[in-house]
């Protein structure tokens, strides 16, 4: 395009403006069009993991406790069933996300899921399994929860994964403490919120 | 648009990228993904086929401003390209395949640093047309695939006892854990790299003296 000796730069200069420009304009149009998409795809994830922790659950509100930010599960009449409060915590190889789900009046664990591990595969990656996380559901949200080794004894034993005891210490541990500190905020939550009259007084 | 004549056309550039140039087996090109996402079939499909798109792309892109380009300025063009195009199949990723994307986590995004790419900006696009520019991207992005592929599947069989998630081995199979830990995939590549190797021996042999032009 330009002849020998002729100044070169202001070509350059078009050509990288150009360039950055053409791209710059791909990248936002891109963006512009799957941002829904991909803020949907989190959000749903969120709302199956909310809705696994607690059963009976139809829908939920986020809520506040105390500066913890947790989801008030509720059935198709407006009724809480439950409450689901996520949890971090440090495991063996990063960080843990956690979803725990607690009754309607707040006393016990009705639901644990792990919703972000990079734990070793095949060995602390296994405290996503229902073998493991089923351990939890049922157990009161007072109790002072505590990973137990084959054969080890606790109040409240939580049977740590095979070769993973660090990883199922860190759930746990996260879950236990995370407990403690919204347990008032919910209870006084939940006696303000209607709780399902299933979830209060058996049906006759 | 006259290919000089001592680089190979398009159906040369195809098939050395395929086997003899293979980026993975042949030039170690591409290590990071290599290791870090073979530990299932699908997580290496998808990841060779978002690095061959980026890199047939970017092949054309640098093909066409070839003549544009001057020493000093090559870099940044290729940067520049490079970026843009993996962050938009990033984009779609995570829009269409959430779950692989969030599997792959950041090796998507580290496709941008990917010495393939570049690579073959500097070594092809950046000197013939559109056309080579093309089969070379094919070529060597279908080699990179490859190469994946057969990583993943050494390593989700033996790791897993399954491919793409079907179990395909009896329940009796005992998962040898380690090939799907990092360490499994320097066994693999290792395993892997001396039998292509073994391969293309014996194949130079039973030629004689003959150079090897795929």
């Amino acid at each position: 395009m330009t002849a020998p000796g002729q100044e070169k730069s202001p070509n350059t200069f078009l050509l990288v403006l150009l360039l950055a420009g053409t791209l710059g304009g791909a990248l936002a149009l891109v963006e512009r069009s799957l941002e829904g998409r991909i803020a949907n795809h989190a959000r749903s994830r969120l709302r199956a993991a909310v809705l696994d922790v607690v059963p009976g659950g139809h829908d939920s509100q986020a809520v506040d406790l105390a500066g913890q930010p947790a989801y008030r599960v509720i059935d198709n009449r407006q009724q809480t069933v439950g409450w689901a409060v996520p949890a971090t915590t440090t495991g063996f190889a990063d960080r843990l996300e956690l979803m725990i789900g607690l009754s309607a009046d707040g006393q016990r664990i009705t639901g644990l899921l792990v919703l972000e591990s990079k734990e070793t595969p095949g060995l602390g990656d296994r405290i996503r399994d229902p073998q493991f996380t089923g351990q939890f559901v049922g157990q009161p949200a007072d109790a002072a929860l505590q990973a137990v080794k084959p054969g080890g004894s606790a109040e409240f034993p939580i049977q740590a994964v095979t070769g993973a005891t660090i990883s199922s210490r860190a759930v746990t541990d996260g879950v236990r403490e995370t407990l403690r500190r919204v347990r008032a905020a919910i209870q006084s939550a939940a006696e303000s919120a209607p709780a399902s009259p299933d979830a209060r007084e058996p049906t006759p | 648009m006259n290919t000089p004549a001592s680089l190979p056309g398009a159906g040369q550039r195809f098939t050395q990228g395929l086997l003899p140039e293979n980026p993975v087996f042949r030039q170690l090109l591409g290590m990071c993904p290599t290791l870090a996402v073979t530990n299932s079939v699908a997580g290496a499909l998808t990841m060779g086929l978002a690095t061959g798109l980026v890199l047939v792309s970017s092949n054309l892109i640098t093909s066409l401003l070839r003549r544009q380009l001057q020493p000093h300025l090559r870099i940044l063009v290729y940067t520049l390209t490079i970026a843009s195009l993996v962050t938009i199949a990033d984009r779609f990723l995570a829009a269409f395949l959430p779950e692989m994307s969030r599997l792959l986590g950041p090796y998507v995004p580290l496709i941008i640093v990917n010495c393939l790419i570049i690579s073959r900006a500097e070594v092809c696009a950046s000197k013939q047309g559109p056309w080579v520019a093309l089969w070379d991207g094919l070529g060597q992005g279908g080699g990179f695939l490859l190469g994946l592929l057969a990583m993943g599947t050494v390593r989700e069989l033996l790791g897993a006892g399954s491919l793409l998630g079907w179990r395909v081995l009896p329940a009796a199979w005992e998962n040898w854990v380690i090939m799907v830990l990092p360490a499994g995939g320097f066994l693999t590549l290792g395993a892997l790299i001396a039998v292509v190797n073994w391969y293309v021996q014996r194949r130079e042999q039973a030629r004689g003296s003959e150079p090897d032009h795929g």
